[in-house]
C-alpha cells in the first residue's frame, strides 16, 4: 500500500502529557500539533490524542502524543496510557505552587506505571503571566537536575519554547534509541507500519486494552 | 404575565453576540440561519399540537403525570423518544427522574448545603467553572448568574456526597440541567441520577477508581464485538479500545462535545430509560459509520471516533437507529457476569451505595442540627466573609442575609417573597410557549442590558 508523503516516517515515538489539571497540557498539545490556543478550553475527560511528524536530528519522527486528564480521580483511566510511552512531558503551572509540589507525586505515578527507561521532561508552563509567576526558574531547574529530568519553561499562549520542548524530548528519545539499537546490534527500524504504536522499549503489546487491564 | 415578558424582551437591546436557538454562540460563518427562522408554518402547527398533547399529559405543574405514566407507559415512552418539547423539558426531566419528589421531601436542604457547608473541592470547582460550556452565553460571563449557579450546584453536591466530591465532567451534567431549571432543581436531579432514584445509580462513574466507567467501557467493547463483529475485529487489530473515545460518552452522557440538539434528545430518553441509551447511541454511531471505520488505520480511526460527521449526529436519523438496537438483555447478563468476576471490587463499591432514602434522611438531620445551633455574631460574620469571597453579586448576599434573619427571628417567611438566586430568574411553573429559548434569551438580554453601550 502506497503511503502519502505525510505518513512516511523513520520513527514513531509515543509520548504522554501529564500534570495537574489546568496547567495547560491540552493547550501545549494543540499549540504543537495545530498551532492553536484556546483561552477557555474544556477540561480533558479521559484521554485525547494527536500526532505530528517532524524532523529530529535529520530523521523523520512521528510524535504520537497522549494528553491525559489531570484530576487525580482520572488516573484510574489515564495511568494505563503511560505504558509503552518513550517520553513523558510533566507539566506544572509557574503561577501555581501546588502544581509544582505535586510534581513528585506525578514522578511516582510514572515510576509505578511507566517503563523504567522513560525519558521525562519537566515543563513550567504559562511564563507569559510574568506578574503572577510564583515559582523561580532556578528552583525548578535544580529540582530537575536532582531528579535527572530535562527542564524547560514554556508559554502555550505566546508559543514560547513549545516547539523546543517537544524537539528536545524527541531528540533525547532518539539518541537513547539509536544508542540502544547499536549496542544490541540490531538495525534501527527504518519504517514502521502505521498503526503500530510502539518502536523500542516495550515490545509487549501493553498499549492494548489500557482501560480494563489495570486496577 | 406572559405579556409582560414579551414586552420586556422587546425593550431590551439586541445582544452583541449571535447565538443559536439553544444559546450557544454561533461560529462566525454559517450559511443556514438557525432552525427557528426556517421553520415552516406547517411545522410550527405541528409543534403547537405536540405541546398541547404534552401539557394534557403532564397536567398543571405535573399533577397528572404519575397517573398517566402508570396507565400508558408505552405512550409516554414513544413520545419521549420523539423528543420532549423544549419549553416543557425542564419540568418533564424533573418528573421522570424522580427529582421532583426528592425536592419536595427535602425543603431547605439545598440552601443549607450551599450556604453553611464547606467543601474540599471548592478550588477544583472554581478552576473548571469557566471551562464548562465556554461557548454558551449563560456561562460566559465571569461571575455571572450562570457561573454562580454552576458553582453552587457542584459545591452543594460535593458536600452532599463527600465520597464523590467533585469530579471533572460533573460540570457538564450540572451545566446542561441549569439551562432548563433553577439551581435547586438541578441539584436534586443530580442527586436523583447519582444515587439512583429511578435507574441504576451513576455515582460509580465518579467514585475513586471510576469503577462504573471501567465496567461500562468493557461492556461496550463486548457489545461492539457482538453487534458489529467486523468492526470489533478491526478495533482489536488496530488496538483501539473504548477508553480512547467513549469515556466521555458515559461520564457526561454525551453532553461534553456532542451537538446540543442531539445531547438533549439523548437526555430525554436517558432520564426515562436509563443508561442503556448511551450504549445504544454509541453502537448506532459506530453502525452508521461502519463502512468507513473498518477501512481506517489506527490514528485516523481515533480521529474519526472523536469527530463523527454531521449527518451521523442528526438526532432524527441516529436515534431511530439507536432505538432499534437491542441491548437490555445482554447488558443485564453482562452485569451479572461482571459482578461475579469483580465480586470483591463490587462489594467495596456497594458500601457506597447506601440507599437513597437513608442518605437523604441523613442529610435532613444534618440540616436540622445546623439549624438548631444559634448563630452568634462571630459565625455570622465568618459566613458573610466566606460568601462575599465567592459571590460578588449583591442580590445573592441579600438573599442569604434575609434567610439568616428569618431563621434567627424564628419566623418562616413564604419562599416566594425571598429573592432566591434562580439562575434564569423564573420558576419551573413559569412555562411559556417556546419558553426554553426565550428563557435564556431573556437571561442573556438582562446581562447585556446592564452593560452601558
Ligand atoms: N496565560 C496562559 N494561560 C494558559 C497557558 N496554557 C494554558 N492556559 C490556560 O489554562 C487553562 C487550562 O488549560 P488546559 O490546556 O485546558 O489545561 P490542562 O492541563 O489540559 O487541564 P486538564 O485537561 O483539566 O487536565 C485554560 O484556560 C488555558 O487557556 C499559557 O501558556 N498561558
Ligand atoms: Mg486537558
Amino acid at each position: 500500500m502506497a503511503r502519502r508523503p505525510d505518513e512516511e516516517y523513520d520513527y514513531l515515538f509515543k509520548v504522554v502529557l501529564i500534570g495537574d489539571s489546568g496547567v495547560g497540557k491540552s493547550n501545549l498539545l494543540s499549540r504543537f500539533t495545530r498551532n492553536e490556543f484556546c483561552l477557555e478550553s474544556k477540561s480533558t475527560i479521559g484521554v485525547e490524542f494527536a500526532t505530528r511528524t517532524l524532523q529530529v536530528e535529520g530523521r523523520t519522527v512521528k510524535a504520537q502524543i497522549w494528553d491525559t486528564a489531570g484530576q487525580e480521580r482520572y488516573r484510574a483511566i489515564t495511568s494505563a496510557y503511560y505504558r509503552g510511552a518513550l517520553g513523558a512531558l510533566l507539566v506544572y503551572d509557574v503561577t501555581k505552587p501546588t502544581t509544582f509540589e505535586n510534581v513528585s507525586r506525578w514522578l511516582k505515578e510514572l515510576r509505578d506505571h511507566a517503563d523504567s527507561n522513560i525519558v521525562i521532561m519537566l515543563i513550567g508552563n504559562k511564563t507569559d503571566l510574568k506578574h503572577l509567576k510564583a515559582l523561580a526558574t532556578e528552583d525548578a531547574q535544580s529540582f530537575a537536575e536532582k531528579e535527572g529530568l530535562s527542564f524547560i519553561e514554556t508559554s502555550a499562549l505566546e508559543a514560547t519554547n513549545v516547539e523546543k520542548a517537544f524537539q528536545t524530548i524527541l531528540a533525547e528519545i532518539y539518541r537513547i534509541i539509536s544508542k540502544k539499537s547499536l549496542s544490541s546490534n540490531e538495525a534501527a527500524p527504518t519504517t514502521i507500519k502505521e498503526g503500530q504504536t510502539l518502536v523500542v522499549g516495550a515490545q509487549d503489546s501493553s498499549t492494548k486494552k489500557p482501560c480494563c487491564s489495570s486496577s | 404575565m406572559e405579556k409582560k415578558f414579551v414586552d420586556d424582551d422587546e425593550l431590551r437591546p439586541v445582544p452583541l453576540v449571535k447565538v443559536d436557538r439553544f444559546g450557544f454562540v454561533k461560529p462566525e460563518v454559517k450559511s443556514a440561519d438557525g432552525i427557528v427562522k426556517s421553520r415552516s408554518a406547517f411545522e410550527n402547527d405541528r409543534e403547537e399540537r405536540r405541546i398541547r398533547k404534552w401539557r394534557k399529559m403532564i397536567g398543571v405543574g405535573g399533577s397528572d403525570w404519575k397517573h398517566y405514566v402508570k396507565r400508558k407507559p408505552h405512550v409516554v415512552r414513544r413520545r419521549i423518544r420523539k423528543g420532549i418539547p423544549d419549553c416543557l423539558r425542564g419540568l418533564v426531566w424533573q418528573l421522570i427522574s424522580g427529582s421532583r419528589d426528592l425536592l419536595l421531601m427535602n425543603p431547605g436542604v439545598y440552601e443549607q448545603l450551599v450556604i453553611y457547608e464547606t467543601s474540599a473541592s471548592e478550588l477544583d470547582i472554581i478552576r473548571d467553572i469557566s471551562r464548562t460550556f465556554p461557548s454558551h452565553v449563560f456561562f460566559q460571563q465571569r461571575h455571572g448568574p450562570g457561573q454562580r449557579s454552576l458553582y453552587n450546584v457542584l459545591k452543594a453536591y460535593s458536600v452532599y456526597d463527600r465520597d464523590v466530591g467533585y469530579v471533572q465532567g460533573m460540570g457538564f451534567l450540572a451545566g446542561l440541567l441549569l439551562l432548563y431549571m433553577c439551581e435547586e432543581d438541578a441539584f436534586w436531579l443530580m442527586v436523583a441520577l447519582l444515587k439512583g432514584a429511578v435507574h441504576a445509580p451513576m455515582e460509580g462513574l465518579y467514585l475513586a477508581g471510576l469503577p462504573l466507567v471501567q465496567q461500562y467501557l468493557s461492556q461496550f467493547e463486548q457489545l461492539v464485538r457482538e453487534h458489529l463483529p467486523k468492526l470489533g475485529e478491526h478495533f482489536t487489530q488496530e488496538m483501539i479500545n473504548p477508553s480512547m473515545y467513549a469515556s466521555q460518552w458515559f461520564i457526561t452522557v454525551f453532553s461534553y462535545s456532542f451537538p446540543f440538539p442531539l445531547a438533549l434528545r439523548i437526555w430525554d430518553v436517558f432520564l426515562y430509560e436509563g443508561v442503556q441509551i448511551v450504549f445504544k447511541v454509541g453502537l448506532a454511531l459506530l453502525k452508521y459509520c461502519h463502512d468507513d471505520l473498518v477501512k481506517l488505520p489506527f490514528e485516523k480511526l481515533i480521529h474519526a471516533l472523536r469527530n463523527f460527521p454531521e449527518d451521523a449526529m442528526n438526532p432524527d436519523t441516529l436515534l431511530p437507529m439507536a432505538y432499534s438496537i437491542k441491548v437490555s438483555k445482554r447488558l443485564e447478563e453482562m452485569n451479572q457476569e461482571y459482578q461475579k468476576k469483580n465480586g470483591k471490587l463490587a462489594e467495596s463499591h456497594a458500601i457506597y451505595q447506601r440507599s437513597l432514602r437513608s442518605d437523604v434522611k441523613l442529610c435532613i438531620s444534618l440540616v436540622w442540627s445546623i439549624k438548631s445551633i444559634t448563630l452568634d455574631l462571630i459565625s455570622y460574620w465568618f459566613f458573610l466573609k466566606k460568601i462575599s469571597f465567592f459571590f460578588v453579586s449583591q442580590p445573592f448576599i441579600l438573599f442569604c442575609l434575609y434567610d439568616l434573619m428569618e431563621t434567627k427571628g424564628g419566623k418562616k417567611k413564604s419562599s416566594s417573597t425571598i429573592f432566591y438566586e434562580a439562575p434564569l430568574g423564573y420558576s419551573i411553573e413559569d412555562v411559556r410557549p417556546h419558553g426554553g429559548i426565550k428563557k435564556f434569551k431573556s437571561a442573556a438580554y438582562s446581562n447585556f442590558a446592564r452593560k452601558p453601550s
